[in-house]
């Protein structure tokens, strides 16, 4: 502590140094919170205030159109500590290796802050009653392993982290050993994984938006945790995933849109959850359950132009009542349910899963060929990864805007019209 | 090159009712593949199923009749003596080579022409999808390779059915067959063993050479997975991409040249 | 001709089997595609990595100690080459059958695991007394440590 003073009080002091001559006449930021009341509210005048501060009494700190926080510290440029009651609003902060780091406190709340050009935007260190609503942080350029996360938060409890906007950061969401937290509305691009949930309790993310990271949502050791309304697009890249959710109990994924992922949802070691209406769209692969998945069910999803549905190396969990684009049964009795059962088994699939090498002949003609044959020996599987109830119709509805392209269609017929005269004069004697 | 032999077999190819029936049947699974796209589907970039049937079809039905037409063209001429025929004219092989090899490819463009016509045209109409440029360029390709090999297969036939008989088994081969061995071997080797027959039956089979460049042109690398990433790396810069032009080319000019010799060496025997 | 080519082919196995190399050495880490095998994580934090090198000369990578000695219990011995993990506080890869460890709750690693390698014993124990707090585990311990969160 007492080191941390001195080097508090040391940049400060290079802060009056350098600063000084500038902005003689004001006080400096530090000085102007020490100034102010516990329970106080100081407004920020516009300008930049350089160098690392501290909060540690209840305060509300307010900006002005143009207040910006510039640090270049190898820390974090504002702490918040052994404290209560404090809230930020409408604050820039940039170039900082660290934005915000809290510790301790409770009942704290970040308003419409905005962090650029950091390594890692904000960190929460036990505390309790968070609420954070419209941060904004951009990310260093670079590879996703020489950043830090967006928002980390260890060992805490009920926090509501909505409207938030990341990208370029390593994790954009870190949540370890936390009970009780809601993120919803939050987009993550650009980064590894958008939320990464380790050892949490009772979360609940919904309608956030994940667009080109590593994973959209990572999951590893957590229980009672609700999972709605997300739209999870383009996670394609080399290791590219919609979900993971890995040693997990007690999941709800509902009505989740995943489109165009490498694959969708990823499950290992996972029991007594649900994946439900959820729509599965154009993926490669739609939905993986591996090592030894226990008492789940997969339920009234939609697949539609995936590549492979499901695979599994042998698990016990039940699929039922989804819907299968490329399903060939028939309904006699009208009750909107297939008479033949929908077998998913794909011997290729099954091969994918063990050797990474396979992933060449993913959809290649040996295989098309290969998946037809399986259909045509699979209507004896009854164990593996079978639906009996397969739905006849999806409950997604496509819409499509359609208008005319007039010079695709002309040039399409002009070159049309010359090649059948070309043939026909060369045809002629 | 002997201009007015070139012409008299590109008249033939045309005339032919085969090659007729074949143009149809081409304009007709194009428009019918791109119908079938533009049903209830979102226009995503990147490897889907819809890509991915397209990719196929073409990998399939175009070798499958670049190769027997071409190879039974080839196979009819020596069998029937028209090429006996030919040779009291003052033409070399290579000359006559050249030029089956010419009517054959620029026949299939002509075809290829119609077809991506029709699907332009088609998707103008439905006004979403855009023509799909890497087709049409390995479609091209494929043309290129396979109308080599066709009169490769055509040059080693003793006669039309042979010619016939052996060009399905390449075309087999090169679809099926060589991928099924390599994945029945991939269950018994290491993963990096895999990895590398796989790379090295990537140059070797014609057919996965044009699916690899679907991967490569598309910018669909990554759907190839992380144990490809060095590989595709390479062939994503600029030298991978003349080394990719380099084996395409030799794919054509290799089995042209051996042709060549083998109907010298067929001739000697004569 | 076929025969012939078919020869040729298994010809071609055998030999990239055989340059499998016998004297195991770790690999380096590609941060671009490598994941760890067991739970799938992108391997960012290099200084806790491990890996397996397989006698059939592939490799396996983990992002955390726990995760490989879990894949460990579920191999044939015969199927483990050599395995080695990060020393702590350094660059170079350390044989995990040899070098020792040090347990704390607080000590963070990707998986929160909270176990780390050291090179020797005697460079664990100055970890130990220098940090005040950990416990010395061996190799065998790790077979019987709960593996886990640890609050």
């Amino acid at each position: 502590m007492k080191c941390l003073w001195t080097i508090l009080c040391f940049s400060n002091l290079l802060w009056f140094i350098f600063a000084m001559p500038a902005k003689a006449d004001i006080l400096t930021l530090q000085e102007q919170i020490d100034a102010t009341p516990s329970g106080g509210v100081l407004v920020l005048k516009d300008g930049i205030y350089t160098g690392q501060f501290s909060i540690t009494k209840p305060i509300t700190l307010k900006g002005s159109k143009h207040t910006e926080l510039k640090s270049n510290a190898k820390e974090s440029l504002l702490k918040i500590e052994n404290t209560q009651n404090v809230s930020l609003e409408n604050i820039l902060i940039s170039d900082a290796h660290i934005g915000i780091v809290m510790k301790n406190t409770s009942n704290v709340s970040l308003h419409d802050v905005k962090l650029q050009n950091v390594w890692s935007g904000v960190q929460i260190y036990n505390s309790k009653d968070v609420v954070v609503n419209g941060l904004t942080i951009t990310g260093i350029d670079g590879h996703y392993s020489k950043k830090g996360n967006g928002l980390a938060i260890f060992n805490s409890h009920n926090l509501t982290i909505s409207n938030n906007n990341f990208t370029n950061v390593q994790d954009g969401f870190y949540i370890e050993k936390v009970q009780a937290i809601t993120l919803a509305d939050n987009t993550v691009k650009n980064s590894r994984y958008g939320i990464h949930f380790m050892y949490t309790d009772n979360a609940l993310a919904k309608s956030n938006e994940f667009n080109q990271n590593v994973t959209g949502i990572m999951l590893m050791m957590t229980e009672n945790t609700q999972i709605e309304n997300n739209n999870v697009k383009e996670q394609n890249g080399l290791n590219g995933a919609g979900f993971i959710l890995f040693e997990a109990k007690n999941i709800d994924i509902l009505y989740n849109h995943f489109q165009a992922n490498r694959t969708a949802l990823s499950t290992q070691k996972l029991t007594t959850s649900t994946v439900g209406h959820n729509t599965f769209q154009m993926n490669q692969t739609a939905v993986e359950l591996i090592r030894s998945n226990k008492e789940n069910i997969v339920y009234a999803n939609d697949f539609v132009g995936n590549i492979v549905n499901i695979r599994s190396d042998g698990t016990d969990s039940s699929i039922k009542q989804n819907y299968y684009d490329d399903y060939a049964g028939i309904d006699i009795d009208d009750n909107g349910i297939g008479e033949r059962p929908y077998v998913a088994l794909q011997s290729f699939g099954q091969w994918m899963v063990r050797q990474p090498a396979y992933q060449y002949f993913i959809e290649s003609p040996g295989v098309v060929l290969l998946n037809e044959m399986d259909r045509q020996t699979n209507l004896l599987e009854t164990e593996q990864l079978v639906d009996e109830e397969p739905m006849m119709h999806s409950s997604h509805k496509a819409t499509i805007e359609s208008n005319i392209l007039v010079w695709e269609v002309v040039v399409g017929l002009i070159v049309l019209v010359f090649g059948l005269w070309l043939w026909r004069r060369e045809v002629a004697i | 090159m002997n201009v007015l032999f070139f012409r008299l077999e590109w008249k033939q190819m045309l005339r032919s009712r085969w090659m007729q029936l074949v143009a149809i049947l081409f304009v007709f699974i194009f428009v019918a593949i791109s119908l079938i796209q533009q049903i209830g589907l979102p226009n995503v970039d990147g490897f889907t199923r819809q890509t991915a049937s397209f990719l196929n079809l073409l990998l399939f039905l175009l070798p499958l009749f670049i190769l027997t037409i071409g190879s039974m063209g080839v196979a009819s001429d020596l069998e029937s003596g028209w090429y006996s025929l030919l040779k009291t004219y003052p033409m070399s092989i290579t000359q006559y080579i050249v030029g089956k090899y010419l009517a054959l490819l620029l026949s299939f463009m002509l075809i290829l022409l119609l077809a991506f016509s029709v699907v332009l045209g088609m998707s103008g109409l439905a006004g979403q999808s855009h023509l799909p440029t890497v087709f049409v360029g390995l479609s091209i390709i494929t043309v290129l390779i396979f109308s080599a090999l066709a009169i490769i297969c055509g040059v080693v036939a003793k006669s039309r059915l042979h010619a016939l008989a052996l060009s399905l088994v390449v075309w087999a081969f090169a679809l099926l067959l060589v991928s099924y061995t390599l994945m029945a071997v991939g269950t018994l080797v290491a993963g990096h063993i895999l990895q590398k027959l796989t790379i090295i039956m990537i140059h070797l089979n014609p057919a996965e050479w044009i699916r690899f460049g679907y991967f490569i042109f598309s910018g669909q690398s990554s759907v190839l997975g992380p144990s490809f990433y060095e590989f595709t790396k390479f062939y994503n810069s600029p030298t991978g991409f003349i080394v990719y032009g380099l084996v395409t080319i030799s794919w054509v000019v290799l089995p042209l040249l051996l042709a060549g010799v083998l109907l010298r060496r067929k001739e000697g025997r004569a | 001709m076929k025969i012939k080519w078919l020869v040729c082919f298994f010809v071609v196995v055998l030999l990239l089997q055989a340059c499998g190399n016998k004297d195991y050495k770790p690999r380096d880490l590609v941060s671009e595609t490598d994941v760890c095998k067991v739970c799938n994580m992108s391997i960012v934090h290099e200084e806790y990595a491990g890996q397996i090198a397989l006698s059939n000369g592939d490799y396996e990578m983990f992002d955390d100690l726990g995760c490989l000695i879990e894949y460990m219990k579920n191999l044939n011995k015969k199927d483990i080459g050599k395995t080695f993990i990060k020393d702590e506080g350094r660059e170079n890869w350390i044989n995990v059958e040899t070098a020792s460890f040090v347990y704390d709750k607080d000590i963070w690693t990707p998986m929160s695991y909270g176990v780390i390698a050291f090179e020797s014993k005697d460079v664990a124990q100055q970890y130990i007394v220098n940090e005040g707090k950990g416990k010395l585990l061996s190799y065998a311990d790790l077979d019987t440590f709960e593996w886990g969160v640890h609050h």
